[in-house]
């Protein structure tokens, strides 16, 4: 490949990811150029084809305020949301948040979505989860990630009009920027290795989050952090970023999830002496409490003695056995197929094996409540963002929420920035090409004869983070973290990739993801290093208390040569206090 | 891999050299078609290619033929096969791009996209930006949409069906089923077109020689040989003008059109 030869794909502007988020953002943008009768050119950018996205694994529902002649208001789900993220929302943030949500849930009703009915056909909304006051879970059995996506990419399909372009099975490398300004994106077409770069006037990140960096997850294979590493190393800040989210009941022994609807439908949490043991963490809520305060439970009672083990790893059960069958076959069949595949187990007639497994990321890309970033154009929405409306802690079902809300609000603001400012395209920037070519095809292609192996830097990075940033945390163990996450960063340019061929390399890409994920792991030990406080998901045995006085601000972090930049920022509080969380 | 397991052959086909990549591996109760291509991946040969992301069955990535029949990886537990040689090749009907990754892109998703058969919902434009309510839909309307909605987009029927290998224009047991689930939905319009969509020149469903290969392989238990089936009959009704088509109403919601709307603007 000759050096100034660069093959451009030029769009008004480019949403990298096709989960939920990305998709809503193109029927936003869709949308609006019907409305200003004006012709918009999208690119949309994922790494795997849009219906193989993680969003398509979301179990449970989506919280939703509808019934407010039964007593549910805004003020409430703001509230529990607030609360729930242990008082570090941006309460703002979450006012507007939980008002929009209401014409998401709508909107994707009008185009097929299939949320369950009550017998008068209108929606039916029973889900309490986890944190919620109010039971205001609408939902699609237990596959609603599953139905949405379905929904939002068959609309999008019916709408494009041959405006929207899908480029598959691109892996994105870097993204440039200079002097504040947003100048495209370089990607690997991932069939024949070639790089790509992609220029446009607006970037909207929806990449998603980050639940590889741990061993036990609940997450799929392509959840790798990209999004955020890319956007760190062109200088964008990220927040929060020790707040990292386990799911109380993931599938022992691999962690796979289990929907909080489970218990959201009325399942109960045992221990080894048939005890339900939330009555002495959280006696009121019970198994609904939020997600941190099971989770901890579930260590506690293991610390205790008090779990079971099998297959090697330590545990409690879920019951769902009193639910009886036709619940569990209307509302939870995903999980007991799931259960009954995986384990031999009958949910109608046997304990399931249950255990904490990393399922979300609170921090992210820094953006204001309208998902704007650092960078004029470029905007981030969904789990790679942080506006941020989860705290340190997110309540189930504000996450598909999240995500339809904030692909709606950045595709928005992204038509808005383009019709007011009149931006125009960017100059192609021939050097960051250069770069990634030298590095793609220099550096990793032309590397031989290396002493690590990518899968096994990758299984080591993910069994330190889960046994030393993990849901008890320490001083210590966060140290040694650190070492060891630097380690293998330095040994990344002792890897080869072996395998010289251009057509889907996937051992080439799995070193660009292991890359990302590396990234990130540093700048998660330490900024969980530094927060020397407990809140939310974030617990610190050697400082297990709220300290509002201290540390009610979010942790910003930047990229500098030296390593990660550390700043704070304040929390916006409109109406509530911070006030003792208890359940 | 665990010790102590139950030794098997494991010969994965890989087109583009036309050789088997051969390994033994032991495998336990619980252990997939996926752990051991991880496993062959991971200590045996890093180039091997193959597709996967969720590990659950919900995103359709994994779709391989497992000694002849197309499975999902993660979903196909090796022991339960019961054979001492397990044979993996790519998904029949497909080109093959590099091993075990096949182009669904061009012989499914894009029959897909050019039928769309989310033709038009049944309200305004307005009504679609901000709504006022949902359209009432019985429950049991509802459900029978929900089950052809579980569709995971894996392409096993595809690959399963005899049709779709000999007659490139058929539009294949996938692109059927999606076009069965919205004539279903009360939601959306413009049926008649739909329906007009389903026949033509080999590609339709007159095609189908219901061999029912593609029900027999759908990791949701959909009953996509039906499903065409029903589209045959719904065809010939369409014909000859007796199926009308009716409009759900709308619930609306009060709340929705009074003191939250200035904040949503």
């Amino acid at each position: 490949m000759g050096e100034e030869e660069v093959e451009v794909v030029q769009h008004d502007i480019i949403v990298l990811g096709a989960g939920i988020t990305g998709l809503r953002a193109a029927i936003e943008i869709v949308h609006k150029s019907l409305i200003l009768n004006k012709k918009i050119s999208v690119g949309i950018i994922s790494k795997v084809h849009p219906l193989r996205s993680h969003s398509v694994s979301a179990e449970g529902g989506l919280g939703v305020v509808l019934s407010i002649d039964k007593g549910d208001s805004f003020e409430l789900h703001a509230w529990d949301t607030v609360k729930g993220g242990d008082f570090l929302c941006d309460q703002d943030a979450v006012e507007f948040f939980v008002q929009r949500i209401p014409r998401e849930v709508l909107f994707l009703e009008h185009v097929g979505m299939s949320w369950l009915r009550n017998m008068d056909g209108t929606l039916f909304q029973s889900q309490r989860m986890g944190g919620h006051s109010f039971p205001r879970g609408v939902f699609a059995g237990d596959k609603t990630g599953h139905y949405i996506m379905r929904s939002l990419f068959d609309y999008l399909l019916s709408i494009a009009d041959g405006n929207v372009n899908f480029y598959n099975e691109y892996f994105a490398c870097a993204i440039s920027v200079k002097n504040n300004e947003y100048r495209g994106l370089i990607a690997l077409n991932m069939k024949n290795s070639e790089l790509v770069y992609f220029l446009s006037k607006v970037l909207i990140f929806a990449t998603g989050g980050l639940g590889r960096i741990y061993k036990t997850t609940t997450c799929a294979a392509g959840v790798t952090a990209d999004g955020m590493a890319i956007a760190y190393r062109a200088g964008l800040r990220l927040k929060d970023m020790e707040f990292t989210q386990w799911h109380p009941t993931g599938l022992v022994p691999s962690g796979v999830l289990i929907s909080e609807a489970a218990r959201g439908e009325g399942g109960y949490l045992l221990n080894r002496h048939g005890e339900r043991f939330m009555k002495h963490y959280a006696p009121n809520r019970m198994e609904t409490a939020p997600r941190d305060i099971v989770t901890r439970a579930i260590m506690w009672e293991i610390e205790k003695g008090n779990g079971y083990e099998s297959f090697g790893v330590k545990h409690v059960m879920l019951d769902l056995r009193h639910l009886g069958k036709n619940l569990i076959e209307e509302r939870l069949p995903f999980i007991s197929k799931l259960v009954k595949k995986k384990l031999g187990l009958d949910p109608t007639q046997d304990l399931i094996p249950v255990r904490p497994s990393l399922h979300y990321m609170m921090g992210g890309i820094h953006t204001d409540m309208f998902g704007n970033t650092d960078v004029r154009g470029v905007f981030a929405a969904g789990e790679v963002a942080c506006v941020s409306i989860h705290g340190a802690n997110r309540l189930g079902t504000n996450a598909l929420a999240d995500c339809l809300v904030y692909g709606g609000v950045v595709g928005e603001q992204a038509i808005e920035y383009l019709v007011k400012h009149d931006p125009g395209y960017p100059e192609i920037d021939r050097e960051a090409y250069r770069k990634t070519v030298k590095k793609i095809y220099d550096e990793i292609y032309g590397r031989e004869g290396g002493e690590y192996s990518v899968y096994e830097l990758m299984d080591n990075l993910r069994e330190t983070m889960e046994n030393n940033v993990g849901i008890f945390r320490n001083e210590r163990d966060i140290k040694n973290a650190l070492k060891k996450i630097r380690e293998i960063k330095s040994s990344l340019s002792k890897v080869t990739v072996d395998d010289k061929d251009k057509i889907y390399n996937t051992w080439l890409v799995d070193y660009l993801q292991l890359e990302n994920m590396v990234e990130i792991a540093e700048l998660i030990a330490t900024c969980a290093l530094l927060r020397q406080e407990s809140r939310g998901s974030h617990y610190r045995i050697d400082y297990p208390n709220r300290d509002d006085e201290k540390w009610l601000y979010h942790t910003l972090v930047k990229y500098s040569v030296d390593g990660p930049e550390i700043s704070y920022s304040p929390v916006v509080i409109t109406k509530w206090k911070p006030v003792e969380r208890k359940y | 891999m665990e010790a102590r397991g139950k030794k098997v052959l494991i010969r994965i086909y890989r087109p583009q050299i036309k050789k088997f990549l051969d390994a033994e591996v032991e495998v336990t109760k619980g252990t997939t078609i996926l752990d051991i291509l991880k496993y062959v991946k991971k200590n045996i040969d890093g180039s091997l290619a193959f597709r996967y992301q969720c590990e659950m069955g919900s995103c359709g990535s994994c779709g391989v033929v497992v000694n002849g029949k197309p499975v999902l990886a993660c979903q196909t537990e090796v022991l339960s096969l019961k054979k001492d040689k397990i044979i993996i090749r790519p998904l029949y009907n497909f080109p093959v791009i590099k091993d075990l990754v096949v182009d669904q892109e061009e012989f499914m998703f894009k029959k897909y996209y050019k039928i769309q058969p989310l033709l038009k919902i049944n309200c305004e434009f307005d009504e679609l930006i901000s709504p006022r309510g949902e359209f009432i839909i019985p429950p049991k309307v509802q459900e029978k949409i929900s089950v052809y909605a579980r569709c995971i987009n894996c392409g096993l029927c595809m690959a399963a069906c005899p049709t779709v290998s000999f007659n490139d224009e058929f539009l294949g047991p996938y692109v059927l089923l999606s076009m069965y689930r919205y004539y279903l939905d009360p939601r959306i319009g413009m049926k008649e077109s739909l329906i007009e969509k389903t026949v033509g020149n080999g590609k339709g469903i007159i095609s189908c020689h219901y061999i029912r290969s593609c029900s027999r392989v759908c990791p949701e238990n959909i009953e996509v040989a039906e499903c065409i089936q029903k589209l045959k009959k719904e065809y010939f009704k369409n014909v000859l003008l007796i199926t009308r088509y009716e409009k759900p109403e709308i619930n609306i919601r009060k709340f929705l059109s009074s003191p939250t709307s200035k904040i949503l603007q």
